[in-house]
């Protein structure tokens, strides 16, 4: 699933306005940021991004959760974030490479219509 | 026995009643949990759908910071447990990204040489500490009590670890030895929506609206979880859910360590169930309006 998801993300195969991408972009970068995730900055910055007037019907649920001291007003910050980064950006090299290929589009190439007729599709590279 | 203890981001604010409740439970069970220092996020299935390397990596540095102690790694959030495991086996079974995530964790001075165990506190409990030992230090048996046992998705899945995965059985043989009744309960591993409460929450609405209607159809007292996003989403949209659905649920949604503590002696407010947003549960069954 992720897979797919992933590979939905990198060719732009996603309906406008898909909120879904945008909550995980938010989390990697407040995750990239502190090292941990701060809920309420998380929610706070994916909803500017997606849904600005949303904010307002969460302040009920905000204030409930404030008056039980369930919110932390200060994010949470590793000590060694500058290590973390290191690995970070080690790793961002290492992520699969983005080649877009599309390849050609003719009639009877796929199904039943294509059996025996030894169609080979050469990718168009971008 | 000594553990060394993860607690994830979501213990740290919004859920520090699960964090308390599991460290006084433990306390009790003489298992002495130390913190993992330095951890980090565990990037959750957020960062992975997204960067798949770096989201092994990340993970990956909370394991290599865990290793130096020689300990079992417990981590009760579902979602930290999961990625945390996922990491660990994917690490172990494919040796090439175990050699990349390795080059990665130079860059930070550290390595990972996959000796670390990941469990869940309720395997612990279970396996480890035993349901003898547990019975011993019951101050105030359960009994009255009828629970709905909720796992979510994440804990016995994608691939079975200490529970079945679609039939999981440890949460019920807990509270079941300690007096409580387990109510029928057929949505224990359906999923409550998760994170789609915030993007797609009509879906998620749905989803979780099931889960507490089948626990009040069965008579149940509470939903007892393991996991803080369905705990969040069972319990803070309960008013929505009523509202969208003309349902009238009151249903207190409470961690499983919280009921134990419970059973142990702990107050209310020791166990944070003061800081839950539905009401608290009293022993007997009784609601405790907040």
């Amino acid at each position: 699933m992720y897979a797919l998801k992933r590979l939905a993300i990198e060719k732009n195969i996603y309906p406008p306005h898909f909120p879904v991408y945008s909550l995980s972009k938010t989390f990697v970068n407040i995750m990239n940021r502190f090292g941990r995730l701060h809920e309420p900055l998380f929610l706070v910055a994916f909803l500017m991004q997606t849904n600005p007037f949303k904010l307002f019907s969460f302040m009920p649920l905000g204030l409930r959760m404030a008056k039980r001291k369930r919110i932390a007003y200060i994010p949470s910050r590793i000590k060694n974030i500058d290590s973390f980064k290191k690995i970070i950006k080690k790793a961002e090299l290492m992520e699969m490479p983005n080649v877009h290929e599309e390849v050609q589009y003719m009639k009877d190439t796929v199904g039943y219509g294509a059996v025996d007729k030894g169609i080979v599709l050469e990718p168009t590279k971008k | 026995m000594d553990y060394t203890y993860y607690p994830g981001c979501s213990l740290e604010s919004a859920h520090s009643s699960y964090n308390d409740s599991v460290k006084k439970v433990f306390s009790v069970l003489d298992c002495n949990l130390h913190e993992l220092e330095d951890w980090n996020c565990c990037g959750a299935t957020s960062y992975m759908s997204v960067k798949e390397v770096v989201g092994f990596a990340i993970s990956a540095r909370n394991l290599a910071l865990a290793e130096k102690h020689k300990r079992d790694v417990i981590a009760p959030c579902s979602s930290c447990y999961t990625i945390l495991s996922k990491t660990h086996r994917y690490l172990k079974e494919l040796p090439e990204l175990h050699e990349k995530i390795n080059e990665c964790l130079k860059e930070g001075g550290l390595s990972y040489n996959l000796t670390v165990n990941v469990r869940h506190p309720l395997d612990v409990l279970i396996n480890d500490i035993g349901l003898e030992k547990i019975k011993e230090k019951v101050k105030h048996p359960l009994e009255g009590l009828k629970i709905a046992n909720y796992y979510g998705c994440q804990i016995v899945r994608p691939e079975r670890g200490f529970d079945d995965t679609e039939e999981p059985m440890t949460m019920d043989n807990l509270f079941s030895a300690i007096g409580a009744e387990n109510v029928y309960y057929p949505m224990k591993v359906k999923c409550c929506g998760g994170m789609l409460m915030t993007t797609y929450e009509d879906v998620a609405l749905k989803l979780s609206k099931e889960i507490i209607e089948s626990a009040v159809n069965n008579q149940a007292n509470c939903i007892v979880t393991t996991c803080p996003l369905c705990q969040m989403n069972l319990e803070a949209y309960q008013g929505i859910i009523n509202k969208t659905y003309k349902t009238n649920f009151n249903l207190p949604i409470l961690f499983f360590t919280q009921v134990l503590g419970l059973a142990f002696g702990f107050s209310e407010k020791e166990l944070g169930i003061n800081k839950n947003l539905t009401p608290g549960l009293k022993l007997n069954g009784t609601l405790v309006h907040q």
